[in-house]
């Protein structure tokens, strides 16, 4: 991280940007009154929910507002000269030449049908159209290994689909790096990528920025990463600037209600909370913007105080390089402790597991393999998907399963659920052999064991009510009951009145609730979490998630958790199982396996995800090298061995089988089981870099 | 925006023609579309025959009146039209649905079998089961629609393909509900509309069809009259009377083109069913 020369001319200025979209009723400003400045060679992060208008802010300055999104008003200045009233032509000068972007999803930012080289080539060329063909060549292979991807040559000449997710976004950056911009502008860049994947990327950002000395602002809505990451950053709500400050000391004492809410609803990785503050009611419609301070509705501290609701707060200095849009910016402090104190978990009040807690969902040996490849034609290979899966939840309790894309744990979700079939292994539901159910027995029993799945969008038919939604279990099974339906729609907290409406008129949050609804309509005993809150913003997630707990502890409801967000996974669990290539390779009470992990597997995943205060260099934390093996040849032994910055000879013999080998109760796939640090790692000798 | 008001118009102008002819015209006054009046045969448009009979579009080579026969012809276009529509609609979003959601060897079979069906000339096929059956109005909408299904059962496999792996549908199957549930509460009402565009589609082909077919003399047979077979039966006056011939094709013209239009109005403003609405800020 550099650090920012504060004398120096800002790179960027923007002053009270506003930006608005022609609707058949009216005009809705999008956004409102917006200024910042960005200065050279810092990491400048804009934090905000979906709706804050932090993208539209950054495709204004790249000027890409594509009508009928207009700049209505206000400067953008780039090095001092103003971009608003430039020319299409004299804008794309400046594009990729003297700023670029790299945009969120490397899949469909890379065009498909083109080789690499000859992507990046023509970043290189823009701007450079009478650069020889060699010195084209040799400026694209210099840039492959600017971004760390082994093999330049090879590389070069191979198409997108050839590369995994990680490396594509490393093209990108290759491209937006093409002519060494002085302001890179990163719309969540690492938002598409596992947490091993996307610390490998920020990395490389990180040392480009120090090679090149470019400033990049930070869009995303990780708070994590952009406290960890940028140097100053700015809060973003319905439009407007809530506050800016340096990165560092946000988390500690931020300076406005939203940020201190925002920050209050973020599971903890670090330490346990009883339950997550939650910011109340939905993002603004920014066609009704709310009078006064636009946060005044959803505020902790306002209290409908008079001027929240009547005056708009100005951004003012409240103390050094610290802005604020909040009429009583010295309360949030005295509220944040305040909620500190209410959600701190007192020692020891963590209950051991009852012995005589039922085992309600007991998974033995799980087996899954796919065939992969035609019937007809070629060989079809076979694909383990899950090995040897076996654990016993009990009761009432909440088992997080976690894992990085590829790992098996939306399969295992799957098969549980019976919507695919195992290939070997033994479940039992209620001490009932589940996988040997069929016809109409299967039909009856598969009330007890309910799903709900990560999208909100494509988990609820549009063409149906909510109420028909949610009476769909109860007609399926012959017991429609409308008084039922509007019960359940109070559960989860929405009024009978929701039932008339479609799905498509709700927010992700609230379709959500409806989702959880229909799951609990058949009174289940086990509820599967197939990543339920992850497409779900911050605020609305702790909506969920308290929720969630709300509803175990009411109906003794049993959940399966699966998430790739560790934080939330700690927050909700009881244990954790730990997956890796259809393998479990640690599994253990919650609080033991994020405190005293053994395998080197989830070490590098908690090491991986950013945090508040860490601030890590890359010394002291673990970023895994390479990516996922092919799952269709999985690595000989340990199947982590070729990420592993443990790994020695003997590795590549043995399969570790999954024992308690730190503790009892603890369970994990290692030779080494036992504490690495980030100090143990470090010791290691870093293993080659292995292209996917 | 602009251009999808412009298309529908287009669409609607001329469709709102075309049932005023097949559906007022019958209604008025005029002439029966079957007497002849040898004394007033071939007369051009707005002709007067020797008795003092007034026909606005002329008259045929028997002396009947164009008008009321192009109105007749048009009703027996649509009826077939709508009709073939009906058969291989069914048949399509039954067999693409089933395809779709089943997998495995039944979709093998089905698809099969429409690769087959696209394999067979219609033509020939339609001559030869009218040679063997004879041709009547009825076999003409049930031949044209057994053979038509294809394009909706593609469609709605394809769909079905998607849908089945939709959350809903996923959920719902945990919930215990049969295929047959599924089929009937999630597919069908969301390949629906998709299916509709089909047919508006398809429906302009089947009409070109039928007039090709009464034009080679297999489909409709006189005294029933057709546009394909007014065509056919006024290409020997072409010179003396050309509006035997051009009447009837502006009529197909109209029709056919209304209909596509309407199709592709449809179309622009469905292209958003299906597609996640998520809104990116």
């Amino acid at each position: 991280m550099s650090v920012p020369t504060h004398e120096a001319e800002p790179i960027l200025v923007v002053r009270n940007l506003s930006i608005d979209i022609p609707k058949a009723d009216g005009i809705t400003r999008l956004v409102d009154d917006v200024s910042f400045d960005v200065r050279p060679g810092e990491v400048f992060g804009i934090v905000g929910e979906s709706g804050s208008g932090k993208s539209i802010t950054m495709q204004a300055v790249l000027g890409l507002l594509s009508s009928p999104l207009k700049i209505t008003s206000g400067s953008i200045k780039l090095r001092g000269r103003e971009l608003t009233d430039l020319s299409f032509e004299e804008m794309r000068k400046i594009r990729g030449k003297v700023m670029s972007i790299v945009f969120q999803d490397p899949m469909t930012t890379l065009n498909p049908v083109l080789r690499i080289g000859a992507q990046i080539g023509e970043a290189v060329r823009l701007h450079n159209p009478s650069m020889s063909k060699q010195d084209v060549n040799r400026r694209v292979l210099d840039l492959l290994s600017l971004v760390g991807i082994p093999n330049p040559e090879r590389r070069a000449r191979q198409f997108p689909n050839e590369f995994s997710g990680g490396m594509r976004q490393r093209v990108v950056i290759a491209i937006a790096m093409a002519n060494e911009p002085d302001l890179l502008i990163a719309d969540e860049p690492t938002t598409a990528l596992d947490v091993t994947i996307q610390a490998q990327v920020m990395a490389v950002l990180a040392e480009i920025r120090q090679r090149t000395g470019a400033a990049m602002v930070l869009i995303t809505h990780d708070l994590g990463l952009v406290a960890e990451t940028a140097d100053r950053m700015a809060v973003m709500y319905g439009g407007r600037m809530m506050e800016t400050s340096p990165a560092r000391t946000m988390f500690e004492a931020p300076a406005h209600p939203y940020t201190a809410g925002l920050i209050e609803s973020l599971p903890r990785i670090d330490r346990s909370v009883s339950q997550l503050y939650s910011i109340p009611g939905f993002v603004p419609d920014l066609a009704n913007r709310p009078s006064g301070c636009v946060f005044h509705p959803r505020c902790a501290m306002s209290n409908g105080r008079a001027p929240c609701r009547e005056q708009q707060p100005p951004l003012r200095e409240v103390g050094e390089e610290r802005l604020s849009a909040c009429h009583f910016p010295e309360e949030v402090a005295a509220w944040q402790a305040e909620q500190e104190r209410l959600i701190a978990v007192p020692d020891g009040s963590v209950q051991p597991p009852a012995a005589g807690a039922s085992s309600i969902l007991k998974v033995e040996a799980l087996e899954k393999e796919f065939k992969v490849g035609s019937a007809f034609f070629g060989k079809g290979e076979r694909m383990k998907a899950l090995r040897g899966i076996s654990f016993d939840l009990k009761q009432g309790k909440t088992l997080g399963l976690v894992g990085e894309s590829g790992c098996g744990k939306s399969t295992l979700a799957r098969v549980l659920l019976r919507l695919l079939d195992a290939s070997g292994g033994n479940v039992f539901l209620n001490g009932e052999p589940f996988l040997e159910l069929k016809g109409s027995r299967l039909r009856e029993r598969r009330r007890d064991l309910q799903v709900v799945f990560q999208d909100p969008y494509s988990s609820l038919d549009p063409r149906m009510t909510v109420h028909e939604v949610i009476a769909e279990p109860l007609r399926i099974q012959g017991k429609y009951d409308a008084a039922r339906i509007d019960q359940l729609l109070e559960h989860v907290g929405l009024t009978p009145e929701a039932g008339k409406r479609r799905p498509p008129e709700f927010s992700g949050g609230q379709k959500q609730r409806i989702a959880i609804a229909r799951a609990l309509a058949l009174n289940p005993d086990v509820l599967i979490l197939d990543e339920a809150v992850s497409a779900l913003d911050v605020s609305i997630q702790a909506q969920v998630i308290n929720l969630l707990k709300t509803l175990q502890a009411e109906l003794g409801l049993t959940y399966v958790f699966i998430s790739h967000d560790l934080s939330v996974v700690r927050h909700i669990s009881d244990e954790v199982a730990v997956m890796y290539l259809g393998r479990i390779v640690e599994h253990g009470p919650v609080r033991r396996v994020f405190e005293h992990p053994a395998h080197p597997y989830t070490q590098a995943l908690l090491s991986a995800i950013p945090q508040r205060g860490h601030a890590g260099t890359a010394t002291e934390r673990i970023i895994l090298t390479g990516d996922l093996p092919n799952p269709m040849s999985p690595p000989s032994g340990c199947a982590f061995r070729t990420r592993c910055f443990r790994a020695v000879d003997e590795c590549a013999r043995v399969e570790p089988e999954l024992a308690p080998r730190t503790a009892p109760g603890h369970l994990s796939a290692c030779l080494f089981a036992g504490e690495h640090g980030p100090e143990a790692y470090a010791r290691q000798r870093q293993p080659e870099e292995t292209d996917a | 925006m602009l251009r999808l008001g412009i298309l529908r118009t287009i669409a609607v102008t001329l469709l709102a023609l075309m049932l005023v002819l097949i559906l007022v015209i019958p209604l008025l006054p005029f002439y029966d579309p079957y007497t002849q009046n040898l004394g007033g045969s071939l007369l051009p448009m707005g002709g007067r025959s020797f008795d003092g009979k007034f026909y606005l579009l002329g008259t045929d080579t028997l002396g009947r009146d164009m008008l009321s026969r192009l109105a007749l012809a048009g009703q027996v276009s649509v009826m077939i039209g709508l009709g073939a529509v009906f058969v291989s609609l069914v048949i399509g979003v039954a067999l693409g649905l089933i395809a779709g959601y089943f997998r495995g060897p039944l979709e093998s079979v089905i698809m099969g079998i429409a690769d087959l069906q696209l394999s067979i000339p219609r033509v020939l096929l339609l001559i030869a089961v009218a040679a063997i059956i004879g041709p009547s109005v009825t076999m003409l909408a049930l031949l044209l629609g057994l053979t038509s299904w294809v394009s909706y059962g593609r469609v709605a496999r394809g769909m079905a393909l998607s849908l089945r792996e939709r959350e809903f549908v996923l959920s719902a199957r945990t919930q215990g509900a049969s295929a047959t549930w599924n089929i009937r509460k999630h597919l069908l009402p969301n390949v629906m509309p998709q299916m509709l565009i089909v047919g508006s589609y398809e429906f302009g082909q089947i009409i070109v069809m039928e007039a090709s077919l009464s034009y080679l003399g297999l489909g409709v047979q006189p005294p029933l009259p057709s546009w394909g077979m007014m065509v056919s039966e006024g290409q020997t006056y072409l010179a003396l009377a050309p509006s035997l011939v051009v009447l009837p094709s502006i009529a197909l013209f109209v029709l056919v083109a209304g209909l596509q239009f309407l199709s592709q109005a449809f179309t622009s403003e469905n292209e958003v069913v299906g597609a996640p609405e998520r809104s990116k800020p």
